[in-house]
């Protein structure tokens, strides 16, 4: 009896690894994502409070195939506006598609300039670039004030810039 | 109260009633007396090899930790032990767009197993531990592939430079050894690894630490073969 008690150890000895190794598991992103600049909009107010443009498009400029981020998108109240990786300096044009709106006010530009570092946080977002904006400016046709929150863009989830507008009533 | 803290006391307090169980036999020796021990009070060193990473990087694994161990027993109780092993990595993680590497790095642990059974006359042993471990480590990441969809940009052979770190670790075990002729001993072990600290800085966090693992998985499990040159052959105790 002691003797098959024991041999039935030994059996549970090597089966139990193999068991546990098999129920091992790891996950992973798809790839590693650059952080990119969330844009937030928000009415000229005390205080701010958050607001929707009726129909805004956006676009870089020197995007090699003139691709269109936004289009013509209606009641939006954040769009990204991802850096280039090759570049130093990229601008957005934002586009009030309303037809309430005529020139001059018709669009603004946004523009960033930055240096970046490779990063590694966790294995399963992978290597990434973190973004440090070093300049940001902005055109005031119908943008009444923006602000820079933070020059660090390491996250896709925080607001990295707010510009403001004044309400319509 | 933090998760991992729970998991330990919940171990603890799973393995209290064996503890418990182990105090109550009464042990008596040949000249009639109530004894503590059954076994000797020094058992002997016993000195084993980790079989579970060399295994693991057969089948696939893409890091190892190569590991001796060396114990002495004593009452077959108290098991003071001294682990350490080198450890590296090379590791392209599917999906991912990097490499990670870790050139060969010593570790140490130290800590010591309880026996529970310790008063059993049973061919084995069957134990909780506790250990310290601390490794310091050379890492860096290679072959990193990054791209800005938008922009049609992408970069590929980038690198992080090498960054250096030093890492310690707590662990909260489980393990059996059982022998299989004369001193040759067989055995695995669970292990709950808490990490404490780590140096990294810089660009790149430390991931596959030296000794602990994926800093990302708590869990660690060892598949042992011991030999344990022992002091004495037999004991002169009875258990009623």
């Amino acid at each position: 009896m002691v003797r098959r008690v024991i041999s039935l150890s030994k059996v549970i000895i090597l089966l139990i690894p193999i068991l546990l190794l098999s129920a091992c598991g790891e996950e992973y992103c798809e790839e590693g994502t650059s952080g990119m600049p969330l844009v937030g909009i928000y009415a000229l107010q005390t205080p701010p409070v958050e607001a929707k443009i009726d129909s805004l498009t956006v676009y870089g400029v020197d995007q090699v195939n003139d691709s269109i981020l936004y289009n013509n998108v209606s009641r939006i109240n954040s769009f990204y506006t991802p850096l280039n990786i090759s570049a130093e300096e990229v601008k957005y044009v934002l586009l009030y598609e309303s037809r309430l709106i005529g020139e001059p006010y018709k669009r603004d530009t946004l523009t960033y300039k930055y240096h970046k570092k490779l990063t590694f946080e966790t294995p399963e977002c992978g290597a990434s670039y973190t973004f440090i904006i070093d300049e940001f400016k902005y055109t005031t046709h119908s943008i009444a004030y923006a602000e820079l929150i933070t020059p660090e863009v390491n996250s896709i989830e925080s607001q990295t810039v707010k510009i403001y507008y004044v309400a319509e009533d | 109260m933090s998760q991992k803290i729970k998991i330990i006391l919940i171990l603890l307090v799973m393995l209290l009633p064996l503890a418990v169980q182990a105090k109550k036999s009464v042990i008596v020796n040949e000249q009639g007396d109530t004894v503590k021990y059954l076994h000797p009070k020094f058992n002997g060193i016993t000195i084993g090899a980790d079989l579970f990473s060399p295994v693991s990087n057969i089948i696939g694994q893409k890091y190892g930790n190569y590991e001796m161990s060396i114990d002495a027993g004593f009452y077959n109780r108290f098991y003071p032990i001294y682990e350490f092993g080198i450890s590296y990595a090379n590791d392209t993680p599917d999906g991912a767009n990097y490499t990670y590497k870790v050139s060969p790095s010593f570790y140490n642990r130290v800590g010591m197993n309880y026996n529970i059974l310790y008063n059993k006359d049973i061919p084995g042993i069957l134990y909780v531990g506790l250990r310290y471990g601390f490794s310091f480590a050379k890492y860096q990441l290679t072959d990193i592939t990054t791209s800005s969809p938008y922009w049609e940009v992408t970069q590929t052979n980038l690198s992080i430079p090498q960054s250096k770190s030093v890492a310690h670790w707590g662990e909260l075990m489980l393990g059996l050894q059982v022998k299989l002729y004369k001193g040759l001993m067989m055995g695995w072990s669970v292990r709950y690894k808490l990490l404490f600290a780590d140096s990294s800085k810089g660009d790149a966090k430390q991931w596959i630490i030296p000794g602990y693992g994926k800093s990302n998985s708590p869990l660690g499990f060892g598949f042992t073969i011991n030999y344990r040159f022992s002091a004495n052959k037999k004991t002169n105790n009875y258990i009623k």
